[in-house]
């Protein structure tokens, strides 16, 4: 429990200025990667790529649909509207085998599925690298504050 | 083509234009609107493309052939699209795909559209491509519905323009010029009406036409003026002329009822003269020196005769009344006849006479005996009477024959004093001799020749002559005749056989001569006779209980003439008085006989006629035929 209050904590600080702090894209140190190119992070979360550009199979996670790091996330990213990225998916999620990234119920369960897979990655707002990297984490790509 | 009525060809002419018309500017709209058609499709593929380029996008961007498919099939679903083509590009994150289809009902592509498909999230990134083509079929098909009412209105606005112009062309040019038409019926080259036109023609071609047609009436107008008047004086003319031509007729018919009358009053006593002469030798009881003085009489008296019959036959050809007759005849008997009286003339000149009948000239033929006779007669009398020396040869051949014609020469040939080459050409003309001469030396009336070739050439015959002077002179005609048959020549040629029958004749006759010519003939065939010196005194012999068997009526007789006589018996009345026998054979006696004549007297009830000087065996043929007729032939 201590392990997890003190994991959490940082977070739900984090939380609190997340409207204007960076977002990192994370993955499983284990997939041996330093960084990712903005088109590499885009293909992966748009469902254009599912692989690691060393070929290791990848797969991308979610926050909440309404959440507003979602929101964030996508829009600096693709510098689309966050509706436009929904029309995305729903156009392809009407052929029905379309395969959004599957999302997540909070931070914390972002971090746990990306310490604990090592095809994994997702988003989170900016944290301490040095801790993320004791998890087995990497920061791959940071979008930087407006 | 070809139309009798001007406004039919400007219709012809209008439907035409108005068919090229159609066709042309249908063909044109056609055109436009298969354009408009393509751009059409283009428009709408181009719309439907950015309709699906988002999911095509995502699709491609996604590598989501499902999608794809989708985006594919949705774009196929509408009739202007031919086929689709989606292709993804490979690069780092794709190996790329190709997803294609083409329209389930096909068809035909057209000019195929590209789009690029470039990332949604990245303008810069391109995905890849995709590529419609458009369905010909669609295009065709609207090109069609959209021609349909172009077409159809197209055309009915140029057949109403056709229709409005032919109806104008038909009331401004063809309905004056119909008018025109109209109004040319009632002119003519002699009238005075003239063309009309209305004002807005007037200028143009067809005004100058009417112009110069109005000019030419005007012009023609002036010619019959002339004309009209010339007519009226040819017309006086003809008139003057006709007049004169009356006049001479008149004239010369006069001068012909002359010479008839002046030759039958000299004929009916030359007949008594004749006749007496006849009885008187036949009186035994004469002297031979008395006998030689009479048969000099009847000769001399018998040539004034053959005159005053050349003269009646003259006047009878003037006018017009010469008969031709054609019975079938004995060529050999008629023609011993004819030549016997020469032969005792021509030994009391010295001279020679032979008569020579080719032997291929048949017996019998068919035309006028007398007429043949009168013309050899008259050749053979010049012939003897131009020759002092020598003598004349008559010679009868043949020139052609068939079963039914046969063509003979007459030949009379001379050793007498010949004729003159510019004596020949006056030769036949009438009153004409050789030279004036003749006339004094031989006599003549110059007539003769003239009738034989009137009479030769009324028998369709020619008549020729050759002759040097000084040697002789040859006469010859040709005649066409038919072929007669011997029977009926027989029957003509009986004999004058005493009658079966002893009749009562009346024989109505004012001149005494005449009366006892008859009076002897009928005698001497044993039959009784009454004469009846009057047409009157005839009639009141029939009014009273006498009976008769025929009567012998005189033409011409003082008082009452026999025609009128005539009529009274047959209309069995004459005043008051029942006439009993209407019916009695009525036999005319008569010097002129012409069809006139002969028209005549049948009207006037005359059964027949004998012709002056009266012929024995005329009178005894019409004598037999009555007793025939009375009691029945034998």
């Amino acid at each position: 429990m201590i392990f997890l209050s003190l994991i959490i904590s940082p977070f739900s600080w984090a939380d609190s200025d997340a409207q204007t702090g960076a977002i990192q894209v994370i993955i499983n140190a284990q997939a041996e990667l330093s960084s990712l190119s903005r088109k590499q992070v885009m293909s992966l979360f748009l469902g254009r790529s599912r692989n690691f550009p060393n070929t290791l199979m990848a797969k991308a996670f979610d926050h909440k649909v309404d959440s507003d790091i979602r929101k964030r996330f996508f829009e600096a990213l693709t510098g689309k509207a966050i509706s436009d990225i929904d029309a995305y998916w729903a156009r392809l999620r009407y052929s029905g085998r379309a395969s959004p990234p599957k999302e997540l119920e909070d931070v914390d369960a972002v971090l746990k599925e990306v310490m604990n897979n090592k095809y994994s990655i997702a988003y989170v707002s900016e944290q301490d690298p040095e801790t993320l990297a004791k998890q087995g984490i990497v920061v791959v790509y940071t979008l930087g504050p407006h | 083509m070809r139309f009798r009525h001007l406004q039919n060809y400007v219709a012809m002419i209008m439907v035409s234009s108005a068919l090229v018309l159609s066709t042309v500017f249908s063909l044109i709209a056609y055109q436009i609107n298969q354009r408009i058609a393509v751009e059409e499709s283009e428009r709408q593929v181009i719309n439907l493309m950015s309709a699906v380029k988002n999911t095509a996008s995502a699709a491609l961007f996604s590598s989501n052939e499902t999608v794809g498919k989708d985006a594919i099939s949705g774009l196929l679903g509408t009739d202007v699209v031919y086929s689709v083509t989606l292709e993804g590009f490979a690069d780092e994150f794709s190996q790329g795909m190709k997803l294609s289809g083409v329209h389930k009902e096909g068809g035909a592509p057209m000019k195929t559209i590209s789009m690029k498909l470039e990332s949604f999230f990245d303008a810069e990134h391109l995905l890849g491509e995709l590529r419609v083509a458009p369905n010909q079929r669609w295009v065709s098909q609207r090109t069609y519905d959209i021609s349909i009412p172009t077409i159809i209105g197209l055309i009915f606005i140029i057949f109403v323009s056709c229709f409005v112009s032919a109806q104008a062309l038909r009331i401004r040019l063809s309905q004056p010029l119909v008018k025109l038409r109209h109004a040319l019926k009632d002119i003519h080259a002699d009238s005075e009406e003239r063309l009309f036109l209305p004002d807005h023609l007037k200028e143009n071609e067809i005004g100058v036409l009417v112009d110069g047609f109005n000019e030419l009436l005007d012009e023609t107008n002036a010619a019959f003026k002339v004309e009209r008047k010339l007519q009226a004086e040819m017309q006086q003319v003809q008139n003057n002329l006709e007049v004169s031509k009356v006049e001479a007729e008149k004239a010369a018919e006069v001068k012909s009822n002359f010479l008839a009358t002046m030759s039958h009053e000299i004929r009916t006593p030359l007949s008594g003269v004749l006749g007496m002469l006849g009885f008187a030798m036949k009186d035994a009881s004469i002297q031979d020196k008395t006998r030689d003085q009479l048969d000099i009489a009847k000769s001399n008296a018998t040539a004034l005769l053959t005159i005053i019959n050349d003269i009646l036959d003259y006047s009878k050809m003037e006018a017009g009344k010469l008969n031709i007759e054609m019975i079938d005849f004995d060529l050999y008997k008629e023609i011993r006849d004819a030549v016997v009286i020469f032969e005792n003339m021509a030994k009391a000149k010295d001279l020679y006479f032979k008569v020579h009948i080719d032997d291929d000239v048949p017996q019998f033929v068919n035309c006028d005996p007398t007429r043949i006779r009168q013309v050899l007669v008259n050749l053979i009398g010049n012939a003897i009477k131009f020759t002092t020396s020598g003598g004349v040869d008559v010679q009868i051949s043949m020139l052609q024959l068939s079963k039914y014609r046969v063509r003979l020469e007459f030949s009379v040939r001379d050793t007498g004093i010949g004729i003159p080459e510019d004596g020949i050409e006056k030769l036949f003309q009438k009153f004409e001799q050789a030279d004036t001469s003749t006339t004094r030396q031989f006599g003549g009336t110059g007539l003769g020749l003239s009738i034989s070739k009137d009479l030769v050439e009324a028998m369709y015959g020619v008549i020729g002559v050759t002759s040097v002077p000084g040697k002789g002179t040859h006469f010859f005609f040709e005649l066409p005749m038919g072929r007669g048959s011997a029977k009926t020549c027989q029957l003509e040629a009986k004999n004058l056989s005493p009658h079966r029958r002893r009749l009562r004749i009346l024989c109505a006759e004012d001149i005494e001569t005449n009366q006892l010519i008859i009076r002897t003939m009928l005698e001497n065939m044993g039959h009784e006779v009454i004469i009846a010196e009057t047409g009157i005194a005839a009639l009141e012999h029939l009014i009273g209980s006498s009976h008769f068997d025929m009567i012998f009526m005189d033409g011409r007789m003082p008082e009452m003439d026999g025609l009128q006589v005539s009529r009274y018996i047959r209309s069995g009345v004459w005043q008051d008085k029942t006439i009993q026998q209407t019916l009695i054979k009525i036999v005319g006696l008569t010097a002129n006989i012409s069809d006139e004549d002969r028209a005549q007297y049948m009207a006037a009830g005359m059964d027949h006629f004998l012709s002056k000087p009266i012929d024995e065996a005329e009178l005894h043929a019409v004598i037999e035929r009555t007793i025939s007729e009375l009691f029945g032939s034998r």
